[in-house]
């Protein structure tokens, strides 16, 4: 699953139509798009409405474990060419001076910054603490979301630079042409970040053995701790021997006339399965 | 498609730099090295090392290099899990956090959050503070960064070397640098020193290619090993940890021939044998990280805060691995089980 926040619609809108995202009409807090394996949501402008889009993005795909999460939008800059994309490698919340870094794993031909979150636009170049970071108004409170909900090599952040510190508003048209160009780079980027944690996730038993397992905690009224024990020990002999199906197979077969007797049965089947 | 997704970033293409190690020689000799690196400026390396949630497997596909000032405990006294060779004054340091092989019963695993390497580069505070405690005690021995391979980051930056120049000057400090890296050639020509010990972790070949991602294999350890000894510096051999795992009486015995096979008794200053152990609190987590390693899928004992193998097994192989060293005519009493 691929998830995508902006602050505007106009900063998402190249990736609606790029991935073919359907609006999702029952939300109503927030804008959110869908399709199968990606989702965007459009959090408003500021860190704290950067934070709760994301808390909510990633609260919806909770039960997605490899998921990657990233924030596109635009920056100002004093020392960048207008259009530039970057990808950010330090983020400095301005108003508390921490700092945040997201994990870089993937070579990829866009140039990396650090970013500064500011809680108001910045036209004056003397308040960064780097003369060329970035400015933006949402970084710092997407990434302490997001860090509560994924490990820091899943969520990404994306930056093109709108304007050198001016003061002045862009119209939405304006924005949007200068995300659209880079939008390929950034799904591309996502896509193999996703790629790379769905390879590298550890899968020890198949869903035909969980099954197994499932149907074997069942009979014997395991509880959540019986369960998770008697998973542990499964795992174990899987890697040891490669099958676990002749050491669950017997505690199936077995007709229990007690509580006490299928806590036996447990006992046993865990104390076989433990056994190298 | 697979063939379009963007390939994972080098070893150390990032190279953090806390503001306190600006300035350092060591700084600049280490940025020197990575001219390609993407060099990011940070407060402190525990940024970046202790951050929640990290995917330490990831990480060590792509590991970076994070340049630091230590500011205090230059040494620390040596603890019960290592052995100290009958030395009173044992202690150990810690000039670099992490390492750049992949050993499935590494305990840095559970020691740290993250898989990055920190390099320390105020390394003449090292030396003060050794040469401070040398003063207060008369002798030391001290294991060289227990918590990283060294040797294996000789060409980065050469702390054995430097070690090895101090030592020369110090005949009452021991040192034991620690590795399975065969990176021996800047010792090659030097004269060797009596307070120097090169001490390698050697393991059987099917558990180095199982268990020991990135390290040299046996045969070079040994060669390296040989090298050192005809050159009359001081080796041990550690078979250490030992591992409870398939055929281990025969991959053990195998290893111990190995090893007389390529040097002599006299060439080996000392044996010592180990089985696997580790804190308890490191284990927990280390089982988090190598779920599917069956090292950590086999029966334990936990006594004291610190997992092994119970006791008749951790007995058994610890004598069967010494009967193997002594079966080579190897003196008993240069035989350290810990």
């Amino acid at each position: 699953m691929i998830l995508l926040t902006t602050a505007l619609y106009c900063e998402a809108k190249p990736f609606i139509k790029a991935l073919g995202l359907k609006k999702d009409l029952t939300m109503r807090s927030h804008e959110l798009f869908r399709s199968e394996d990606c989702a965007l949501i459009v959090s408003g402008i500021g860190k704290t409405n950067a934070a709760i889009a994301t808390t909510l993005l990633l609260h919806l795909y909770s039960d997605h474990e490899h998921g990657v999460v990233g924030n596109i939008g635009i920056a100002g800059a004093a020392s960048h060419e207008k259009g530039e994309l970057r990808l950010i490698h330090k983020v400095r919340e301005a108003a508390t001076g921490t700092n945040f870094y997201p994990e870089q794993l993937l070579r990829t031909e866009t140039a990396e910054s650090s970013l500064e979150t500011f809680d108001m636009p910045v036209t004056d170049p003397a308040l960064l603490d780097q003369k060329e970071s970035l400015v933006d108004m949402e970084a710092s409170g997407f990434v302490q979301a997001a860090s509560r909900f994924v490990d820091n090599s899943r969520f990404f952040l994306f930056k093109c630079v709108s304007d050198n510190l001016e003061c002045g508003v862009l119209s939405a048209q304006i924005i949007e042409s200068l995300i659209e160009p880079h939008t390929d780079t950034i799904l591309r980027y996502a896509r193999s970040l996703h790629a790379l944690h769905l390879d590298s996730q550890i899968e020890i038993l198949t869903g035909q053995e969980k099954k197994l397992l499932d149907k074997v905690s069942k009979h014997l009224s395991l509880t959540k701790n019986e369960e998770h024990l008697l998973e542990q020990a499964a795992v174990g002999h899987k890697i040891r021997t490669g099958d676990i199906t002749r050491g669950l197979y017997p505690a199936l077969k077995v007709e229990l006339e007690s509580v006490e007797h299928a806590k036996q049965i447990f006992h046993e089947t865990r104390s076989s399965l433990s056994t190298p | 498609m697979k063939h379009d997704h963007h390939s994972q970033h080098r070893k150390f293409s990032h190279v953090y730099v806390e503001e306190d190690a600006l300035g350092y020689p060591d700084t600049d000799r280490i940025l020197e090295k990575f001219k390609k690196a993407t060099v990011i400026p940070i407060q402190n390396y525990k940024e970046i090392l202790n951050r929640s949630k990290q995917n330490w497997r990831v990480q060590k596909e792509s590991q970076k290099l994070i340049l630091a000032k230590r500011h205090d405990e230059f040494l620390y006294p040596g603890s019960d899990i290592a052995p100290n060779f009958s030395h009173p004054n044992f202690y150990y340091n810690a000039l670099s956090l992490n390492c750049v092989y992949n050993c499935h019963y590494c305990y840095l695993q559970g020691m740290y959050p993250s898989a990055h390497t920190v390099v320390f580069v105020n390394h003449q505070d090292y030396l003060n503070a050794t040469d401070a405690r040398l003063r207060e005690l008369g002798s030391m021995y001290l294991c060289l960064s227990y918590d990283t391979d060294l040797l294996a980051f000789e060409g980065i930056i050469p702390r054995a070397s430097e070690w090895i120049e101090f030592c020369s000057t110090r005949p009452e400090l021991i040192i034991e640098i620690r590795t399975k890296s065969v990176n021996i050639h800047s010792f090659c020509d030097k004269e060797p020193l009596p307070n120097v010990v090169f001490a390698w972790t050697l393991s059987p070949q099917n558990y180095i290619d199982s268990y020991e991602q990135l390290t040299p294999p046996l045969k070079k350890r040994l060669a390296a090993m040989k090298e050192l000894a005809e050159r009359g510096w001081k080796v041990r051999a550690c078979i250490d940890p030992v591992l409870a795992v398939r055929d281990w009486r025969e991959e053990y015995t195998g290893l111990t021939q190995s090893l007389f096979t390529e040097l002599t008794p006299e060439m080996i200053n000392d044996i010592s044998i180990g089985t696997f152990r580790m804190p308890e609190r490191y284990f927990s987590k280390t089982l988090k990280i190598r779920k599917d390693s069956e090292l950590f899928h086999l029966p334990f004992h936990k006594e004291h805060g610190r997992i092994s193998y119970p006791e008749k097994r951790d007995s058994e192989m610890k004598e069967s691995v010494k009967e193997a060293v002594l079966e080579q005519h190897y003196p008993e009493e240069k035989v350290f089980v810990l």
